[in-house]
């Protein structure tokens, strides 16, 4: 089952601190942050604003992504450059 | 085709155009006066226009009475908050990150309060900059002025007036109840901090505090707007990207961005500070009201004043090692000065205090603070410097302590590949080893210092980014090549992607020519910044060439009677490789030229949003001797050091090498915002805000690390943006080294260092 793994802000600010999330049957990333839209309503705009992701290590552009059972997806900042 | 899929496959040697240093396109138009920047640009029946600006740093707007400026002859439009659409608090993308809609429209125009000194409270249109400037004394504004705050510390304070009322800490727990000035907390933390540095051998520690500084671009911030009678518009515009300014000013509006198009025009400098809007929805509305095509221009003063600095920030940092030098703890606190509007760069800032060293327990937080000033903008590596400065200060110290040499303890604990990077995910091919083992092995590392002289060092990183762009490629019936991008050209991306197309296609590099597309001529492109246009932008136009390429070589088939497997694309021709042909070659321009034969002429366009960059490290040896009776420090020795992944154009990179560096020098020794008591800015204007020039440094040297990135075809990292990471703390460093006193504020101006020699004894 897919992990989402939410780095600071969204775990404080959105999962009571959880840091560690298993979504059950999360066939892409989208699929995920739905999952997680439902237990936290809101999740999802701020996480299309703001959020870079990585599955397994590796940053991805790429929401429609096909996930594997054990597939690891990280939830950090966006960081802006001048 | 010379772009391998497998990064491993090729070396320098391979390249033919890669690595050159051909002369930049837009160079002759740029130096002769021919280029068309925002201020110059003129359309026909185009009106000027003038902002009145706000005199308090904090009031409340009571009443606007603009009627004695309507009615003065030649005054052709009045435009304030009201002739604005209502926004509600809306977060929209806005380049690599997100932005409140709300605050991006209050930056344009005040909405019933004024937040800064400079802000805009109304806009005239008229025949004349004159009348336009004499209408807009003639409005008649009452203010309820409010006390203001400037420093971090006095926002903070109990009782700080509060600048956006209802605006709740974000990042703390318990949630607090009260508003703040305080925006955000961001904290990343890993272990425990607090018991490794209470059970390390050395610790070192630090206060320190820079001031808020702004980009210097040359140019000042300006635009042509023109809103048709049908609803569409045009946006005329010098900076970062078309694209996102477009999108902005229409959201900003609420009108449908495909009926509105951005040309860009040629940009006298941006260095993050043309990421936002400032001037166009204004000029817009004045232009819907009066008919007529409007140009506002912002005055230098209007620049200081108004448009986005880089933060000011307040450091506690502690670092800890064991005997031998390694790290064991970080703890490292910051609150970012980030002007009116939230959004400092705190993000950032974290990530770079985490980014270059494996320490096992840390504590990094960064709070984002509202002040009256105008809101903080993107500054190269934004929100970067100012922790790098803090944190290789005291890296400095630690050496010092330990009495190990300042390289060494930098080399001990270096973030290698496959190292966890600060987000926790694996850093790839990074070059940051490398980059210190030749700085130690240079020559500058060694050489003998004079009197009054020091040497400093410091090393940094930068997460650097990719994200979406779009390139088409297209050939002329002789084979000459048109490269279309939407990445405005602020470093040189016109020959580094003239470059790569060329390398791609195998032609010479005179053969291809590169325009910069509007709106509405290409898709989107994100802004040019973030250091990612080279590998973005880069990356699309190769796929677009290797297109290119492959309908080049189907065609050649044909023309030779074979399957397109027989022929090859080599030396920018398609080599024949068997039947009764074997052996002849068809060039670009002999299948171009016969486009018509086929379902078409020749092109081909791409869009990609690669995120699979790599960070910058750098590393910059300074060289400064203090002059002990006037406290003025000279520059006289200077190397920059990075892993640059693969330099296209080295000119260009070493020019952004050199550019980084000399801004990070003017930020050490000269730069800061000065305000008064009712928070007015005293120095606005380059005579007393005093940036480097030539006269005043030496020759930047550089040393080039190539370390590929392996996820771009040619190995390109991100570079704009490292440069300017570590100047502040090397400069800092080579002062401490030739006065033995340790500066904790920048700038070090030659007062603030006086004192402290005197102080010091």
């Amino acid at each position: 089952m897919p992990k989402a793994i939410l780095l600071p802000p969204f775990a404080a600010q959105w999962f009571a601190g959880r840091e560690e999330i298993i979504v059950p049957d999360a066939a892409s990333v989208f699929a995920l942050v739905r999952a997680l839209d439902a237990q936290a309503p809101g999740f999802s705009d701020k996480a299309e604003c703001g959020a870079a992701v990585a599955v397994n290590g590796h940053a991805t552009a790429d929401w429609s992504k096909r996930l594997k059972d054990a597939d690891e997806v990280l939830f950090v900042p966006k960081i802006a450059g001048g | 085709m010379n772009a391998p899929e497998n990064q491993k496959a090729f070396s320098t040697s391979q390249f033919k155009v890669i690595g050159t240093r051909p002369v930049r396109p837009d160079g002759v138009d740029k130096v002769t006066g021919k280029a068309i920047y925002g201020p110059d640009f003129v359309t026909a029946g185009m009106i000027p226009g003038a902002i009145l600006r706000s005199p308090h740093a904090h009031a409340r707007i009571i009443k606007i009475d603009t009627s004695k400026a309507e009615a003065l002859p030649g005054v052709k439009a009045v435009v304030t908050s009201q002739d604005f659409p209502g926004q509600e608090s809306k977060i929209v993308a806005a380049g690599e990150t997100s932005s409140n809609l709300q605050h991006i429209a209050a930056t344009c125009m005040a909405h019933g309060k004024v937040l800064y000194i400079g802000h805009a409270v109304a806009a005239v249109a008229a025949t004349t900059r004159e009348i336009a400037e004499a209408a807009c004394a003639l409005i008649a504004v009452d203010y309820e002025v409010l006390p203001h705050v400037i420093e971090v510390e006095d926002a903070l304070a109990e009782g700080a007036p509060i600048l956006h009322e209802g605006m709740i800490t974000k990042g703390v727990e318990p949630v607090p109840t009260k508003p703040s000035n305080a925006v955000m907390c961001f904290t990343m933390a890993n272990g425990d901090a607090d018991a490794a540095i209470a059970g390390a051998a050395v610790t070192a520690s630090g206060h320190y505090k820079t001031a808020p500084v702004h980009q210097g671009y040359i140019e000042p911030h300006a635009c042509v707007a023109s809103w048709n009678a049908d609803g569409q518009g045009q946006l005329w515009i010098s900076s970062q990207g078309a694209f996102d300014i477009r999108n902005m000013t229409a959201g900003v509006l609420h009108m449908p961005i495909g009926d509105l198009r951005a040309y860009p025009l040629e940009i006298g400098g941006g260095f993050g500070g043309k990421t936002g809007i400032y001037l166009e929805p204004v000029a817009m509305l004045l232009s819907r009201k009066s008919g007529r095509p409007v140009r506002l221009t912002m005055s230098r003063e209007d620049v200081f004043n108004a448009s986005g600095p880089a933060p000011g920030i307040v450091v506690d940092v502690t670092i800890a090692a064991a005997a031998d030098g390694t790290l064991l703890g970080l703890k490292l606190e910051f609150w970012s000065q980030a002007g009116a509007f939230p959004g400092s760069g705190v993000h950032s800032g974290v990530m770079t205090a985490l980014g270059a060293y494996r320490i096992a327990d840390s504590h990094v937080c960064g709070w984002d603070v509202v002040s009256n000033f105008a809101g903080t903008k993107a500054y190269r590596a934004p929100g970067a410097p100012q922790v790098a400065f803090a944190l290789e200060s005291c890296m400095d110290d630690l050496a010092r302590k330990l009495g190990m040499d300042a390289i060494d303890l930098r080399l001990k604990n270096a973030v290698v590949p496959g190292d966890p990077g600060p987000t926790r995910m694996p850093h790839g091919e990074i070059g940051y080893v490398e980059c210190l083992e030749a700085a130690k092995a240079h020559p500058h590392w060694s050489a003998p210092l004079g009197p009054n002289q020091g040497r400093g060092v410091a090393g940094a990183f930068w997460g650097n980014y990719g994200g979406p762009s779009t390139a088409s490629v297209a050939l002329a019936s002789d084979g000459s090549v048109q490269v279309t991008t939407g990445s405005p050209d602020i470093g040189g991306s016109r020959a580094s992607m003239a470059i790569m197309a060329a390398e791609t296609l195998q032609v010479p590099y005179a053969s291809v020519r590169v325009a910069i597309a509007d709106t509405g001529s290409i898709g989107y492109s994100m802004l040019t910044g973030g250091s990612r246009v080279t590998f973005a932008t880069g990356k699309a136009v190769i796929e677009a060439a290797r297109k290119v390429a492959a309908i080049l070589m189907e065609r050649a088939a044909s023309l030779f009677g074979v399957e397109p497997d027989a022929v090859e694309w080599r030396d920018g021709a398609a080599h024949c490789l068997a039947g009764e042909r074997a052996g002849e070659a068809l060039s670009i321009g002999a299948i171009s030229a016969k486009a018509g034969l086929f379902s078409g002429p020749v092109s081909a366009e791409a869009s990609v949003n690669p995120l699979d960059y790599l960070p910058g490290f750098t590393v910059q040896i300074c060289d400064a001797e203090v002059d002990p009776e006037t406290g003025h420090t000279s520059i006289i020795r200077y190397t920059a050091i990075q892993d640059v992944g693969r330099a296209i154009h080295p000119d260009y990179v070493e020019g952004q090498l050199q550019g980084g560096a000399v801004q990070g020098i003017g930020w050490a020794l000269n730069e800061a915002y000065v305000f008064d008591k009712d928070g007015r800015v005293e120095n606005p204007g380059f005579l007393d805000y005093r940036m480097p020039v030539c006269s005043d440094l030496p020759m930047i040297d550089t040393v080039l690390i190539e370390k590929p990135n392996p996820a771009h075809p040619y190995g390109v990292k991100g570079v704009g943006e490292s440069p300017i990471v570590t100047p502040l703390a090397a400069v800092a460093n080579a002062v401490r080294d030739a006065t033995g006193v340790r500066f904790h504020d920048l700038p070090l101006s030659p007062d603030r260092v006086w004192s402290a020699l005197q102080a010091a004894g």
